[in-house]
């Protein structure tokens, strides 16, 4: 029974940073309608400029936060303006191959810049577990618990109570309507941007303690992202948050019960399952297309 | 091109083949070249799905593999000649290519791009966990060069018939198995799937069908690659047939130039050759390589082959025109 709970607790954790990444999957998606094969390596880009701004530049932990979200998100910003933006517009392919390009630009990037090795990043709160009742937890779980928790209420809070939030739904949701609502879509589009490659950077920094920074896990972090946002249907952000928990939680206990090295095959198991079955997503609806 | 100029060509391009490496190579430039034979039969199978059926597929990789491994696992465990093994490894690849084809029916766009993607990584993880089959992270080793009359297929000095011969007349004759099939109703249907799938299906085309017959082609080419590959280096292990490798594909098909086999030779050779001249960055490789993937796509959408045959009619016609004025 405890071993149940450590599962759990680990995969919870594992989980939210996978709804992170999968609410960057989101944000771009509604608002710019391209899948960001480049996310996967810009949140592992988001750990590596942290830990750059930890150790070389000796800034305090939480204003590495602020600091590589800012650089994330201004990195996010400039990749759509200049690049996927111009791209998206010609064909579906386009954009598909202008973030693949991205993708690999971006961990390559981490390879050149950085290292090829895999980097120790320093937990928030040290290694020492805690006793919770007979469950030993890492630290770091706790803090990525918390950190998302309280970043989701922001973000909740910001679309459904703020004029900015409910503007960038808008354009996302009716362009046309809300342009002529006076609504400047393509600056929302950015904040888009800016915001799903800032949550990319929080993620980045969250799970590098528990894995390690560096480029090697882009490709993973990618598609755990993108099964947290299909799960739930990438076109709901609640379900985005319950599919990147599920995720969490089922890779944990596949680790716990069945085997490490098949863990990464289920879940892209479950992908290409979940998209046979509901190519929409689970929550999505149809659309059949006119000619 | 009219038909006698095509059998010109073929045939031409068969002589070339034949007498490059004899031509004052290097043994190192003749091993390179190789390589980016191989290479670009699997870009020109990418290259039919991608270019001439509009779908995409980031798991080429994998058929890659199949290919390789059966091929060598024959050869060594069960001691099949070379031709037997290759060809049951493009077979396997084939049939694994069809059902992928049947998957891929269900998904479009970015979908199917992330499907093929996880299927490439599942097969890289198969790779790795089933060491009966595949040896495992340790690969297989030493495998044999094919026999031919007695004497080894290799690029060592002394043969007559080397692994290059066996690498591009292998591309040159599924180029021409492909040229053959575009020409005839499949290379219409397929550019009507590409430009307009809900049109095409509603003009009583087969959809379906044709999708698989590019994904299955574009699996069975990949396989046989893979099957040349391995008696190539001689060794095989996961970390070759990763994702990694499916994308360094795709550069090369968006790169050379989609739809077209000139395309996935100016994609290999520019993949593989280049940067064999700039070895002192090789770690800067695929940055540079990323670059130019995403300025092809902004700038030249046809890729480099399509610049150089825009530049050349340019040029013709400019020539022509001079020409006509001139009578």
């Amino acid at each position: 029974m405890t071993d149940l709970f450590q599962f759990l607790v680990s995969g919870l954790s594992i989980g939210s940073i996978y709804a992170l990444v999968g609410l960057g999957y989101y944000l771009v998606f509604i608002s710019s309608r391209v899948i960001n094969f480049a996310h996967g390596a810009l949140v592992q880009l988001g750990g590596v400029i942290a830990l750059s701004l930890l150790v070389s530049w000796q800034l305090s932990y939480a204003s590495v936060f602020l600091v590589a979200m800012f650089i994330m998100a201004a990195v996010g910003i400039l990749f759509d303006r200049l690049l996927v933006g111009p791209a998206r517009r010609g064909d579906v392919l386009s954009g598909i191959l202008m973030t693949i390009g991205g993708f690999i630009f971006f961990e390559q990037a981490i390879y050149v810049f950085w290292t090829k090795d895999e980097l120790m990043f320093p937990s928030i709160s040290g290694e020492q577990p805690l006793d919770l009742m007979g469950v030993m937890v890492v630290p770091q779980a706790i803090w990525i618990l918390g950190i998302t928790l309280l970043i989701l209420a922001i973000l909740w809070l910001f679309f459904s109570r703020s004029l900015l939030g409910s503007a960038m739904m808008a354009a996302a949701e009716k362009p046309e309507a809300a342009l002529l609502m006076g609504i400047n879509v393509r600056s929302m589009t950015s904040l888009a941007w800016g915001l799903a490659t800032g949550l990319a950077a929080v993620a980045g920094i969250l799970i590098a303690p528990i894995t390690f920074a560096g480029g090697s896990l882009s490709t993973e972090m990618g598609i755990k992202g993108f099964v947290a946002a299909i799960l739930g249907g990438i076109t709901r952000a609640q379900g985005v948050v319950v599919g990147g928990l599920l995720l969490g939680v089922i890779e944990a206990l596949t680790t716990g019960y069945v085997s490490s090295g098949w863990k990464d095959a289920i879940s892209f198991t479950l992908l290409i399952v979940i998209l046979a079955a509901r190519p929409q997503g689970l929550l999505g609806t149809t659309q059949r297309e006119k000619v | 091109m009219e038909g006698a100029k095509r059998t010109a060509f073929w045939i031409g391009m068969t002589f070339v083949i034949a007498a490059a490496p004899f031509l004052g190579m290097e043994a190192y430039t003749v091993q390179i070249f190789t390589l980016a034979g191989i290479y670009a039969t699997v870009a020109l199978g990418l290259s039919l799905v991608l270019g001439n059926a509009g779908q995409i597929s980031l798991g080429q990789a994998a058929f890659f593999g199949i290919g390789a491994y059966v091929t060598a696992q024959l050869m060594l465990k069960v001691g099949l000649s070379f031709v037997v093994a290759l060809a049951a490894g493009g077979c396997l690849a084939g049939v694994v290519g069809i059902s992928l084809g049947y998957l891929a029916l269900r998904f479009q766009g970015h979908y199917l791009a992330m499907v093929t993607l996880c299927f490439g990584l599942i097969m890289q993880i198969f790779f790795l966990q089933v060491p009966a089959l595949t040896g495992g992270a340790a690969g297989i080793t030493d495998i044999p060069s094919p026999q031919l009359f007695g004497s080894a297929v290799d690029n060592s000095p002394g043969s007559w018939c080397k692994t290059f011969h066996l690498a591009w007349f292998l591309f040159l004759g599924m180029a021409w198995f492909l040229s053959n099939l575009l020409s005839l109703q499949t290379g219409r249907a397929l550019a009507a799937l590409r430009d307009n799938p809900i049109a095409a299906e509603s003009l009583g085309l087969n959809v379906s069908k044709h999708k698989v017959q590019a994904f299955a082609i574009s699996a069975v080419l990949a396989g046989l690659a893979g099957g040349v590959y391995c008696v190539h280096t001689h060794y095989i292990g996961p970390e070759i047939f990763g994702v990694g490798a499916s994308l360094e594909f795709l550069i090369m098909v968006v790169v050379g130039g989609l739809g077209r086999p000139m395309g996935a030779v100016a994609g290999a050779l520019l993949l593989t050759v280049i940067p064999e001249f700039i070895r002192a960055y090789e770690e800067y490789r695929l940055l540079i390589f990323s670059m130019v993937l995403m300025a092809v796509v902004l700038v030249a959408p046809e890729g480099l082959w399509g610049l150089v045959t825009a530049v050349y009619r340019r040029i013709k016609s400019a020539f022509s025109r001079e020409s006509e004025t001139s009578e």
